[in-house]
């Protein structure tokens, strides 16, 4: 197996450590103990603004709940900053995870842009309609990992029982004649069944 | 009044998690699978208007809905997105943060197309920006919730000045 470059290599291939180190010149807009917020060069608007953690973190599921937290709050109030500096009418928050999201750099950062009715920046979420008995469908099948992650830190040796937590925690009894079609606790199957939902939303 | 989000949060309607403060639930009209919105329980219009501790909790479920999705879906990445006012495309009257799954080529294209900026308007933006930015810092911490105690009766001014006199009449 190769050797992990160390985070200090990694540091000093990271731009946007090196733009909160100062090594490379940047447009700071705020600082302090945990964030730095800099103007990205390459606006979607004027005022666009990148709110990094100081800490490297190449995705968000490695950050602290606290630093998660801490840049919502950050966010909230450059976010103001921007609506009373540009006079806007809006502004997008948005966090890219993973390539596949749009994510470029390997530093986590939260995008903040101001807006205006008509300003041509192109980010609309689309909607789709949907069928209740899919939605249902779909809330039951991820329910239990949704549950999971909200649920009870658990120690080493409570890990074993944890089965038994989740079926404790379990609201209302599953009807017979769904247990028979997909067991819970599968992931395989429970990613098989959501593929069967799936074309219901490709579909035009 | 009719918000669609309230009515959500009201009726339950596939709700997959809800606390003091914060719910989560499918998206109505989801772009994808798995399209959750994580939503403050009380309507509050504008990201600016949600307390700063409700904020923190926002995203901070927001990245465990996130970490959630990974986990039951075949997914490559997650959107987390504000869409904070009408000229950001707000489509409720409602504050909610958006958590939509990701696939290469899904066809979703969220991307901005960059715009270039001179060197001086740069400047002149990062001189209005830092204008804004200088009262940052101080964040609204829950108030720790209010004890029995208040449940005393209010009084009025002039029985206020009586019980002062009152008391220091006291040896």
């Amino acid at each position: 197996m190769a050797e992990q470059p160390s985070l200090e290599e990694i540091k000093q291939q990271c731009i946007f450590c090196q733009i909160i180190a100062g090594a490379v010149a940047s447009r700071k807009i705020y600082e302090d103990k945990k964030v730095v917020a800099v103007l990205d060069i390459n606006p979607a608007n004027p005022g666009h603004v990148l709110v990094l953690t100081k800490e490297h973190y190449a995705i968000m599921p490695q950050i602290p709940d606290d630093d998660i937290g801490y840049l919502g709050m950050i966010s909230k109030s450059i976010s103001h900053a921007l609506l009373k500096a540009f006079k806007a009418e809006g502004t997008t928050v948005f966090i890219a995870n993973g390539v596949a999201a749009g994510q470029r750099a390997q530093h986590f950062m939260v995008h903040v842009i101001p807006r205006m009715e008509s300003d041509g920046v192109d980010i609309v979420i689309p909607e789709k309609q949907a069928k209740k008995e899919d939605l249902q469908k779909i809330a039951t099948a991820l329910k239990p990992a949704i549950s999971r992650v909200f649920g009870i830190k658990l120690s080493e040796s409570e890990e074993k029982s944890q089965e038994r937590l989740e079926v404790k925690k379990g609201e209302k009894p599953v009807k017979k004649e769904e247990l028979k079609k997909k067991p819970v606790e599968d992931e395989e199957d429970k990613n098989s069944n959501l593929d069967d939902i799936a074309d219901f939303l490709t579909k035009k | 009044m009719t918000c669609e989000i309230c009515e959500i949060i009201k009726s339950k309607t596939n709700v997959l998690f809800e606390d003091e403060k914060v719910v989560v639930a499918l998206a109505p009209k989801p772009s994808t699978i798995g399209h959750i919105l994580v939503m403050p329980k009380d309507h509050i219009p504008i990201l600016e208007q949600v307390p700063d501790f409700t904020v923190s909790e926002l995203f901070i479920k927001a990245n465990k809905v996130s970490i959630g999705l990974f986990e039951s879906l075949k997914i490559e990445g997650t959107n987390i997105i504000v869409q904070n006012g009408t000229g950001a495309g707000q489509s409720y009257p409602h504050c909610v943060v958006q958590v939509i799954p990701r696939v290469t080529n899904d066809g979703m294209n969220l991307l901005w197309k960059p715009k270039q900026l001179s060197e001086e308007e740069m400047a002149t933006v990062e001189l209005k920006v830092k204008d804004e930015t200088k009262f940052i810092g101080e964040f609204e911490k829950e108030k720790p919730k209010p004890k029995e105690v208040e449940e005393t009766p209010k009084v009025s001014k002039e029985e206020e000045y009586l019980i002062k006199h009152l008391k220091k009449r006291l040896p």
